[in-house]
């Protein structure tokens, strides 16, 4: 087989967390080379590079045997190799042949353009996809996700792409629309179209694959024939052996618990999801992207709340509609996404540690009360090592991993009972990290419910006394510290019948 | 707000170039760096800019037109800032707030509420005070309408108020048939004509306490760091257990609130209330809010550099008026300066990078 795709050696790292380290890989023309990986592993950061909206650090890239330099989403895509994302960035308000040839119209000799030539060189690429060309002159928006796809595949096939990237196409389609995706795939293969096949779902892996290059870590696992290897080794190579804590943490007492989820049900995010948070706990809440565990979250403190199902806090039920009730049960999350859900860009330090409890140092009933504020956030930031000059500044005048930390003091400040942590040490260096685990250990022994959402697999097997599963919505296991090993937990992550839900008292 | 004595307009920046003089000796290097501060100030901070602005335009004025620079003619001029000043402050809490905040129906609350102080105090006779407080209770409940309709029901500000403007400008109208109401007491144009060593009554003792309680609320109150937050960046507020809804139903009342005040200083300065007295002022207001530095974004605005804004205007239409050009060049100078001020902001901020 030909090669038409290669990188050599290619690194990148974004402020002192290397995504990428040194990787090599390779794309044959015909081929279906599937990409797996935890979440973080460095799969969406390989293909950024191949598709131009990310440039390497240092590394190679050859295409049909030349190096080339890949500056931008445009020259991929007309060097031939094209991306199609989950979801297709189209213009619904355009009918699929004007989306095809966005960009590049094709004019008559008066300019104008030549509408009917489209449309017949838009049916020719159809065809070759197989799917019905009366669908050429509908709105795109009025399609579905999976047709959408397809017009983003037929777009890919007119610029003549000999390479196209597939990330995770199949997590919105139904099942249906996943079958024709494979067949469409086969299709491409047989043209001599090379494909990048990225997907958690290990079963289509196996089905569509010729390869499969597992990643960890930025690294690169190993390159298997997909015929010569098995489910086991591959999702062994994915999980890696993990760093257990060195902290020897008492397990806490396992005695009424503070917050109870009770059947909650939020349809299509997540279903039936019911588990109990103790006091001195932390509990890992892990799922792959999509299982719904950031959604769970969400629900509890009432930005999205669940359909059905209760929540009980000292066997209460309470009904909490808005961040600003959860806080007032005591009840604190931590955002996933730090700079737009997080923080406060243009405000200061100052601000963004104290905005939560100002409601707390109010004197008068209405004013702020500055003194009790600079001392909180003196406080914090000492207690959480951050690194500041006046706390006066912008926020913005920080690194990451110490915004972080200032979004965290915030959540500190208002001393809740219960702390959801939703990715707390998302894109940070690895002292911050530290830091951030030894003050949730802290916390723990203080007696704070604790939840932690991650997809980072060894952090959650580190920190967490319980861990639970979630895959598709549903909560798929229930791990104890003693029970849960890597391979396990991201066994029943991908969807397989595992350990099952097994509690304890 | 305090500013540094001794200051020479459209000079700091020569004086930081000049070396140093030795017969000086040890004050002049902190001469030096107050004027390095003023003019790193200028550059950033949109109030410092407006404020030497200001002072060079009364220069300017002072030198170039006859009866400018009096002691009278300042001080009286100030009055004619208060009514379009306290919309602008108005304009400056709600786009501060974001999500694209606007308050399109501040004119036509103003000529309603103009209206509602006349026909109680004149058709119905009720005493002019007790007509005037209602006025402001008024404004306040108009402002109370948007705000419910913004946050609650979730309507854009732009389509709520740009509705509110039309109906509470109808409304005006159909309260008084078209007809302007006059015959107010004379006890009460003392508010709006009279002064106390030459400064208006209005401008001491509405415009200046307003300005100082608003700055407060914005620096110093939970309510003024929850409007920086929810304008700066609505979801992070969210997350942050900031009530967004109820800092939104605030700010939409204190802006009918502030329309109400300005209703009660213009009906007792021109002595009679006309239905149409609030036209175009929306506009107006939001031009000086944005001259005064208020980001459309959401998130960024100082009581100060409105004030500072307004203020600028006033002395810039007395100028042209007392110049002898035709009012009818004002508000096209209105437009000419905020896009003149700003591109001279972005200029100086560039330079200095």
């Amino acid at each position: 087989m030909e090669t038409i795709l290669s990188a050599a050696g290619i690194s990148k790292s974004f402020g002192g967390v290397h995504a990428l380290k040194g990787v090599d890989f390779e794309l044959a023309a015909g081929e279906v080379h599937a990409l797996v990986g935890e979440n973080g592993a460095g799969k969406s950061t390989l293909i950024k590079i191949f598709s131009g909206a990310l440039r390497p650090d240092s590394g190679r890239i050859l295409y049909l045997g030349k190096e080339v330099e890949i500056s931008a989403p445009r020259v991929a895509q007309e060097m031939g190799i094209a991306t199609v994302y989950q979801e297709p960035l189209l213009y619904p308000e355009l009918d699929v042949v004007e989306n095809i040839f966005m960009g590049r119209e094709i004019t008559n000799r008066y300019g104008n353009i030549d509408y009917r030539e489209e449309l017949s060189r838009a049916r020719t690429l159809f065809e070759m996809v197989g799917v019905d060309p009366n669908f050429l002159v509908e709105k795109v928006g009025r399609l579905s996700l999976g047709l959408n796809q397809l017009v983003l595949i037929a777009k890919a096939l007119s610029y003549k792409s000999r390479v196209i990237i597939f990330d995770e196409p199949t997590a919105i389609l139904t099942e249906q629309e996943a079958r024709r995706l494979f067949e469409i795939i086969g299709r491409l293969k047989e043209q001599g179209v090379g494909i990048i096949y990225i997907s958690h779902r290990l079963e289509e892996v196996f089905q569509i694959a010729d390869r499969i290059t597992v990643m960890r870590d930025g690294e690169i696992k190993g390159t298997f024939p997909a015929r010569e290897v098995t489910r086991d080794r591959i999702v062994e190579l994915m999980a890696g052996r993990s760093l257990r804590s060195s902290v020897r943490r008492a397990r806490p007492a396992y005695g009424k618990p503070v917050l109870s989820v009770q059947g909650f049900t939020r349809r299509p995010q997540y279903f039936d999801v019911s588990f109990d948070l103790y006091p001195g706990e932390i509990l890992g809440f892990f799922g792959l992207v999509g299982s719904g565990r950031t959604e769970v979250a969400l629900g509890m403190i009432g930005i999205a709340p669940p359909r059905e199902g209760s929540l009980l806090l000292d066997d209460r039920p309470v009904n909490i509609r808005a961040p600003f009730e959860a806080l007032d049960l005591g009840i604190a999350y931590l955002p996933e996404d730090r700079k737009t859900q997080g923080l406060f860009n243009i405000l200061s330090i100052r601000y963004n540690i104290s905005v939560s409890v100002l409601g707390r140092l109010k004197r008068l009933g209405f004013l702020v009360d500055r003194d009790r504020e600079a001392e909180i956030c003196n406080r914090y930031s000492a207690e959480l090592s951050i690194k500041l000059r006046n706390i006066n500044n912008l926020v913005s005048s920080l690194s990451g991993g110490n915004q972080q930390k200032v979004v965290l003091a915030r959540w500190l400040a208002g001393s809740p009972r219960v702390l959801i942590l939703d990715e707390p040490t998302r894109g940070i260096d690895v002292a911050s990290k530290e830091e951030i685990h030894n003050k949730i250990f802290d916390l723990a022994s203080r007696g704070v419910a604790i939840m932690v959402i991650s997809s980072e697999l060894p952090e959650i097997l580190k920190i967490s006394d319980r861990i639970i599963v979630m895959h598709e919505g549903r909560m798929t296991g229930i791990f104890d510290r003693e029970s849960a090993t890597p391979e396990g937990v991201l066994r029943v992550a991908m969807g397989e019948a595992g350990t099952g839900i097994q509690n304890q008292g | 707000m305090s500013f540094t004595p001794g200051v020479i307009p459209g000079e700091p920046s020569s004086v930081t170039d000049r070396p140093g003089r030795s017969g000086h000796g040890g004050a002049f290097p902190n001469a030096r760096s107050m004027f390095v501060t003023l003019g790193l100030a200028i550059v950033r901070e949109r109030p410092w800019f407006l404020f030497v602005s200001l002072l060079i335009l009364i220069f300017v004025l002072a030198i170039s037109v006859n009866g400018f620079f009096t002691i009278y003619n300042m001080l009286n001029m100030s009055k004619y800032s208060v009514e379009i000043g306290l919309l602008a402050l108005a304009e400056t809490l709600v786009i501060t707030s974001g999500g694209g905040g606007i308050d399109l129906s501040v004119g036509s609350m103003l000529s309603l509420v103009c209206v509602i102080i006349g026909h109680l105090a004149i058709k119905l006779g009720i005493n002019i005070w007790a007509a005037a407080f209602a006025g402001i209770i008024a404004g306040f409940l108009l402002g109370c309408i948007n705000g419910i309709l913004i946050s609650t029901v979730r309507i854009p500000p732009f389509i709520v108020t740009l509705g509110t403007m039309y109906a509470y400008r109808s409304l005006a109208l159909v309260i008084t048939g078209g007809i302007p109401i006059s015959g107010f007491p004379p006890s009460y144009y003392a508010l709006g004509q009279g002064s106390i060593m030459g400064i208006p009554f209005q401008v001491l003792i509405i415009f200046i306490p307003v300005i100082i309680i608003l700055n407060y609320t914005l620096t110093r109150t939970l309510f003024g760091r929850y409007l920086y937050g929810v304008g700066s960046n609505e979801l992070a507020a969210k997350f942050a257990a900031i009530n967004i809804k109820k800092v939104r139903v605030w700010v939409y009342i204190l802006s009918g609130l502030l329309a109400g005040i300005a209703a009660v200083v213009m009906t007792s300065r021109v002595a009679t209330a006309k239905p149409d007295a609030g036209f175009g002022y929306e506009l107006q207001a939001i031009t000086i809010a944005v001259l005064g530095g208020t980001s459309v974004a959401g998130g960024r605005g100082t009581i100060a550099g409105t004030v500072l804004a307004a203020l600028t205007l006033t002395v810039l239409y007395n100028g042209l008026d007392l110049a002898g050009i035709h009012p009818i060049w004002q508000v096209g100078t209105l437009g000419l300066v905020l896009i003149i001020s700003v591109l001279l902001n972005n200029w100086l901020l560039r330079s200095k990078e």
